[in-house]
C-alpha cells in the first residue's frame, strides 16, 4: 500500500508541474537496476539530479520540499 | 484474460469512459520479451473496457519493456512504467490515465505553492514491487 501512496503522490506531483518526470519501476523485474541504487526497500524514489533517497511514504507538502531541494 | 471481477470491472469500466479526454498508452520493448508480452495482454485488456476513451500502440524500439501515455489533453506530462503495472501498480497506472486525460491532481495548496516555485527538470524514479 505504501508504494501506491508514493506513486500516487508523485504522479499528482508531475501533473502540477511538467518539469517533474516519474518513473515507476518494479524491482523485481529489474533487479540490476535496483542494485545499481542500492534499493534495499520499497518504495525507494531516487531523485536525479542530487542524492535524495526517500525511503517510504512522505508527506505531500514534504515530498515537493525533496523536489525543490534537488534541483539546487 | 480478465484481471478484475465482473463488479470491480464494470465500475473501471464506467470511470474510464467517463474521462474527459481520449488517452493513449504506448508499449515499448522487444517483442519476444516475457514483460512485454504481458504487459500488452493487461493494456489491451483495459482498452478493451474503454474503447472510445482508450487505444494502445506497441513500439518495438526500446529494449526495455516499459508502458508510457500520451494524449491531446496533457501534452507535458511525463510518466512512465517500468515492467507490468499489475497488482497495486495497475490501480497507479489508471491513475495516470486519468490525469493524462486532464483531471486536475487533487494537491494541498502548500504543495502546490512548492511545485510552482521548481524551476528546473526532476527526474523521480519509484522503485515499487507489485504487492
Amino acid at each position: 500500500m505504501a508504494c501506491a501512496q508514493m506513486v500516487h503522490l508523485a504522479m499528482e506531483c508531475a501533473a502540477w508541474q511538467p518539469l517533474v518526470s516519474v518513473a515507476i519501476i518494479q524491482v523485481d523485474q529489474f533487479p540490476e537496476r535496483g542494485q545499481k541504487f542500492n534499493i534495499l526497500g520499497v518504495p525507494t524514489t531516487i531523485l536525479e539530479p542530487g542524492t535524495q533517497r526517500l525511503q517510504g511514504v512522505v508527506p505531500a507538502p514534504y515530498f515537493a520540499g525533496y523536489l525543490l531541494q534537488a534541483q539546487t | 484474460m480478465s484481471y478484475l471481477q465482473d463488479r470491480d470491472e464494470k465500475t473501471l469500466s464506467q470511470r474510464l469512459m467517463a474521462l474527459p479526454s481520449a488517452v493513449e498508452l504506448v508499449v515499448e520493448g522487444s517483442a519476444d520479451h516475457p514483460i512485454v508480452i504481458e504487459t500488452l495482454d493487461l493494456v489491451s485488456y483495459l482498452v478493451s473496457l474503454s474503447p472510445h476513451t482508450l487505444s494502445y500502440v506497441y513500439q518495438s524500439g526500446s529494449p526495455a519493456p516499459k508502458v508510457w501515455l500520451r494524449s491531446k489533453a496533457v501534452r507535458l506530462l511525463d510518466i512512465v512504467f517500468w515492467g507490468v503495472p499489475t497488482g497495486l501498480e495497475f490501480t497507479a497506472l489508471v491513475d495516470a490515465i486519468a490525469l493524462y486525460s486532464g483531471i486536475t491532481p487533487q494537491l494541498d495548496v502548500t504543495t502546490r505553492s512548492l511545485l510552482d516555485q521548481i524551476y528546473d527538470s526532476i527526474a523521480a524514479s519509484i522503485f515499487v514491487s507489485p504487492t
